[in-house]
């Protein structure tokens, strides 16, 4: 089972979720399986439920209630116009950390040194 | 979902509502946050267990400040509540340590003619005391502290001024 700094974990999550949620809604504990299964095992509901609650304050997600024949009505959400734009930003500010931490932390060759 | 699960449960979204309310969430949102909980937990539970549907979301005071850490400023109207109280009691208690002591200074000294002080730290506020064979009063007048004192606690702790501040959605870092 892979393990994940909490604190990058932290810092992309508001990426993660986006992600999810750019392509279909979900509700909270539907994203929390996702994300497992994806491979965050070790993420926990604490973390995800505030995230889209901050999320959805700043206007990067869109939520309504559907009735569930499982128990309470789900609240599912929905990526924004504003979200769109954020993900966009967010990826490419994603990409851009990728390749500078793969510069800076590849061994450089002999050559290249001297 | 079991009664022991349910109950489980209901006492994680109480405790979680209650620190909603000490950070000044309004009504109508806390029930909003109260009911997206519950329905994930009785998911979770549903998925995972009880138990570890609890353990997942943490502390419900983390998970109260971590939800709302982004909100609009807004008084805290209970917290102040809560403190203006606590202050009004501790006042009120030792203002009643004073009036005995200032009884019990004029028993010991034996003064049959009333006696009126104004010890420290009760600025403005005088304590009457007149002890006599059979006979016993005292009294204390214009005890403004205990009005100014709750009051300011309540002004400071709850901050009404907040409600001035900016609505603008704050931009999320995470």
């Amino acid at each position: 089972m892979p393990t994940h700094d909490p604190q990058m974990l932290k810092g992309v999550l508001g990426l993660l979720l986006l992600s999810m949620l750019s392509t279909t809604e979900n509700y909270g504990y539907g994203l929390v399986t996702e994300l497992r299964a994806a491979g965050f095992d070790d993420l926990a509901e604490g973390t995800v439920y505030p995230a889209l609650t901050r999320l959805e304050g700043a206007g990067l997600l869109a939520s309504h209630l559907v009735r569930s024949d499982s128990g309470p009505a789900r609240k599912y959400y929905g990526i924004t116009s504003a979200g769109h734009a954020e993900l966009t930003h967010r990826r490419q500010a994603w990409s851009d950390l990728v390749r500078s931490v793969s510069v800076a932390t590849t061994p450089q060759q002999a050559g290249e040194t001297a | 979902m079991s009664l022991i699960d349910r109950i489980r449960t209901e006492t994680a979204i109480l405790r979680y509502d209650f620190w909603l309310e000490m950070r000044g969430v309004n009504g109508p949102r806390r029930r909003d946050l109260r009911r997206e909980l519950r329905a994930n937990l009785s998911e979770a539970t549903a998925d995972i267990g009880a138990t570890r549907a609890l353990f997942g979301i943490g502390s419900p005071k983390e998970l109260a400040y971590a939800a709302t850490e982004t909100d609009p400023s807004r008084p805290r109207w209970s917290q102040g509540s809560i403190w203006a109280g606590a202050v009004f009691l501790i006042l009120a208690l030792w203002m009643a340590l004073t009036s005995l002591t200032v009884i019990q200074t004029a028993e010991a000294a034996g003064v049959a003619s009333p006696v009126s002080v104004h010890p420290f730290p009760w600025w403005g506020t005088t304590f009457t005391a007149q002890s006599s064979p059979g006979t016993l009063e005292a009294g204390v007048t214009a005890p403004w502290q205990l009005i100014v004192g709750p009051l300011l606690t309540f002004l400071l702790v709850a901050q009404p001024w907040r409600r001035l501040r900016s609505r603008q959605p704050l931009s999320v870092a995470d």
